[in-house]
């Protein structure tokens, strides 16, 4: 008894370290990417710009009005977009890879992410503009995209399966989506050059260009996905001894499986809606945060969200400075630093196998 | 007998798995989407849109010297979408206010100092203007003249919006793309005091000669614009004039990407317009916009030239379409008539198209258009 509460006190010592590491990692990420870009602003402009119009206050004068824009209404919105978007599709990945039990499973395997990367598409194509909405249609039209490819994954799972069985979850959004991506090619194929290379360049993900509301668009959902997902840490520890072990423990298996599945598809579908399709931070991110806070969910995603949200903003960094003023997609990065970064987590896992 | 087996079955899988890799990359080899597909590279595509009606000239140019074509001096005709207007006497004089690509009254107060363009057309045509020391900031595909290599590069399509702001220039020279998509964007640029001009896209001569108008009299170079125009305008008479002198007329096929995407331009393009002006016909005519073919149906037309307009990133285009089996007895591969032109001077919509005209008519009709 008294070696387990040691042993508790100072795991979870770790723990509060961990929480508080991961917090100041993210802050000092959001900094960096505020202070950092291809247009140089002095830095107690910056502060200033930032407290000013978010608080209020107040002490320099004679800020240039295109400094103030850039940084109010570019640089922030897009650092907070980023911020956001990464939590989002890490929470997700976490979600979706506890409830599937599978450590390759990401925000967009089952399907939610190839509707709502339809329903952008359409939008490009056929210049759609709904209800005089404007830009806003894209987002607005993948949300309802990425909603009814989930309903029709629902639906045929319930079709063969009464009790939604995860494999045929996985099975259903693969189909989906691999239908669906045909779809997306069949346009692209048809499309003219431009519209061609408007949507590759959609599909390829970024942050950019989106502003105030996309983000306040965006927030709602994260809000609702998030707060159901951390709600259910539980029952993905569950969850996670199978789902005959999960019914045994007293869970209502099919309803919580709906639950979290839908949780965890806002925050994916509201993502793509708003950025494109970003690979590899649902897909990489839970997995480095599981090496150090093993499989408790409690933390797991928490933490996942803390961590993909400082690691997209310094992708988003990297993107538009590296070849600045060129910008690359962020796709791009994360893809480059997530490929290498699981195949290592890959072999240690192998290693430890092993041994 | 077991282990012989087992060993026999383990290499015939093996092998079975060596053919089905072979074939599967194979196969996957031609899914990637070239994203470098068409010819021109600032986004400049002939979006197949309706001819633009035409206007009376509001002739406001002091000396209007009549050209020996059938074409007025001056037009204003009306885009697709959104219309040119002149709204205050263009002599030059600022503060002149006109109606641009979006359809908005914009007025600017003084001749803008600084200018950034996103789009390589309008690039061309500032610089033509000798707007050279005005410009600062240029799209990523500005290539021409050798001086906008020089300028700052400000993004294109996805314009580096940070970099635009803080150049705060006098004037932006943007593209209906912007508009359509980026409108919060632009409105930003306007709140801050810059002169945003949306220019739509240009798809005939027409188009363009009221694209360079607008440049000139956003900028106060109306009378160097006019002088373009009408230079473009004669250039364009002469060589419908020599184009009567042609008794063969040619079929000429036009390829804008190699194969096995080989993309043509139809009706309603500029290469379409240019091929009428020196006399040829578009073996694509009968299509519309920009379009993609197979072999077979290419072959069919049995064209007597076919121009390829991808040389700058195929090497050797011409030997490419040799090449190729099965096309034996199209008559342009027959007689050697294969050339390769430079796609900026036959896509891109600026002065220089005048050029890609009477280098269409020297290549197609070498004895009358010497």
């Amino acid at each position: 008894m008294d070696k387990s509460s040691i042993r508790k006190s100072s795991s979870n010592r770790i723990l509060i370290g961990m929480y508080i590491f991961s917090g100041a990692f993210l802050f000092l990420a959001a900094l960096l990417g505020l202070l950092v870009s291809s247009v140089t602003v002095p830095v107690p402009s910056i502060i200033h710009i930032i407290l000013q119009n978010s608080i209020g206050l107040s002490w320099m004068e004679d800020i240039p009005r295109n400094l103030e824009m850039i940084i109010w209404n570019i640089r922030f919105p897009r650092v907070l977009l980023a911020l956001f978007i990464g939590a989002a599709l890490s929470l997700a990945g976490a979600a979706f890879q506890g409830l599937l039990r599978n450590p390759l499973a990401d925000p967009y395997t089952i399907g939610v992410s190839s509707g709502a990367s339809l329903g952008s598409v359409l939008v490009l194509y056929f210049q759609i503009n709904l209800l005089g909405l404007g830009s806003f249609s894209l987002p607005v039209v993948a949300i309802i995209g990425g909603f009814v490819a989930l309903m029709i994954v629902f639906g045929m799972t319930r079709l063969s399966n009464r009790g939604m069985a995860i494999e045929t979850i996985i099975l259903a959004g693969i189909i989906i989506s691999a239908f669906i991506g045909a779809i997306v090619s069949l346009i692209i194929a048809i499309s003219s050059q431009e519209d061609m290379r408007q949507i590759l360049y959609w599909l390829m993900g970024s942050v950019g260009m989106r502003g105030w509301s996309h983000l306040q668009l965006f927030i709602p959902f994260f809000l609702i996905g998030a707060a159901i997902l951390l709600l259910h840490h539980r029952e993905l520890n569950a969850l996670a001894m199978g789902e005959e072990s999960a019914q045994h423990l007293g869970l209502d298996v099919k309803k919580r499986k709906i639950w979290i599945l839908v949780g965890a598809s806002l925050l994916t579908g509201a993502s793509v809606a708003v950025s494109g399709s970003i690979g590899f931070v649902g897909l990489v991110i839970p997995h480095l945060v599981r090496l150090i806070t093993g499989p408790n969910h409690r933390h797991v995603l928490p933490l996942s969200m803390l961590t993909g949200g400082a690691y997209l903003v310094l992708a988003d960094l990297i993107a538009r400075t590296i070849i600045a003023p060129k910008e690359l997609p962020i796709g791009v990065i994360t893809a480059l630093v997530g490929a290498p970064v699981f195949a290592i987590l890959l072999m240690r896992r192998f290693g430890r196998g092993k041994s | 007998m077991k282990l012989q087996m087992s060993k026999f079955s383990k290499w015939a899988s093996l092998l079975f798995v060596i053919l089905m890799v072979v074939a599967m990359v194979a196969g996957c080899g031609n899914n990637a989407p070239e994203v470098t597909e068409p010819a021109n590279q600032g986004g400049e595509v002939s979006a197949p849109t309706e001819k633009p009606a035409v206007e009376e000239p509001k002739a406001e140019e002091p000396k209007a010297e009549e050209p020996k074509a059938e074409e007025p001096v001056v037009q204003i005709s009306r885009p697709a979408s959104g219309e040119y207007g002149w709204l205050s006497n263009t002599d030059g004089q600022f503060p002149i206010t006109i109606i641009d690509g979006s359809g908005q009254e914009i007025t600017i107060e003084e001749k803008p100092q600084t200018i950034v363009s996103v789009q390589a057309s309008h690039t061309e045509i500032s610089f033509a203007l000798g707007l050279g020391e005005q410009i600062v900031g240029v799209s990523d595909y500005c290539n021409y003249p050798e001086e906008a290599l020089t300028k700052e590069k400000i993004g294109a399509q996805e314009m580096n919006v940070e970099k635009i702001i803080n150049m705060m220039p006098d004037l932006a020279l943007v593209t209906d793309y912007h508009y359509k998509n980026h409108a919060a964007i632009l409105d930003q640029f306007k709140e801050i005091g810059i002169n945003v001009v949306v220019i739509n896209s240009a798809d005939s001569f027409a188009h363009t000669y009221t694209t360079i108008q607008l440049i000139g009299g956003v900028t106060g170079t109306i009378v160097k614009a006019d002088d373009i125009v009408i230079d473009m305008q004669q250039r364009l008479a002469e060589v419908i004039k020599k184009a009567e002198q042609v008794t063969e007329v040619a079929k000429v096929w036009v390829e804008v990407s190699p194969a096995p995407d080989i993309y043509t331009t139809g009706s309603g393009t500029f290469m379409h317009e240019m091929l009428e002006a020196v006399g040829a016909t578009n073996a694509a005519g009968h299509l519309e916009g920009w379009n993609k073919l197979t072999e077979e149906e290419i072959v069919v037309l049995m064209p007597d030239v076919i121009v390829t307009t991808y040389g700058y990133y195929v090497e050797n285009p011409e030997d490419g379409v040799y090449a190729r089996t099965g096309w034996a007895e199209v008559p342009a591969i027959k007689n050697k008539r294969v050339y390769d032109v430079d796609s900026d001077t036959v896509t891109r919509s600026g002065p220089r198209l005048i050029d890609g005209v009477e280098l269409l008519g020297q290549i197609i009709y070498p004895e009358v258009f010497k």
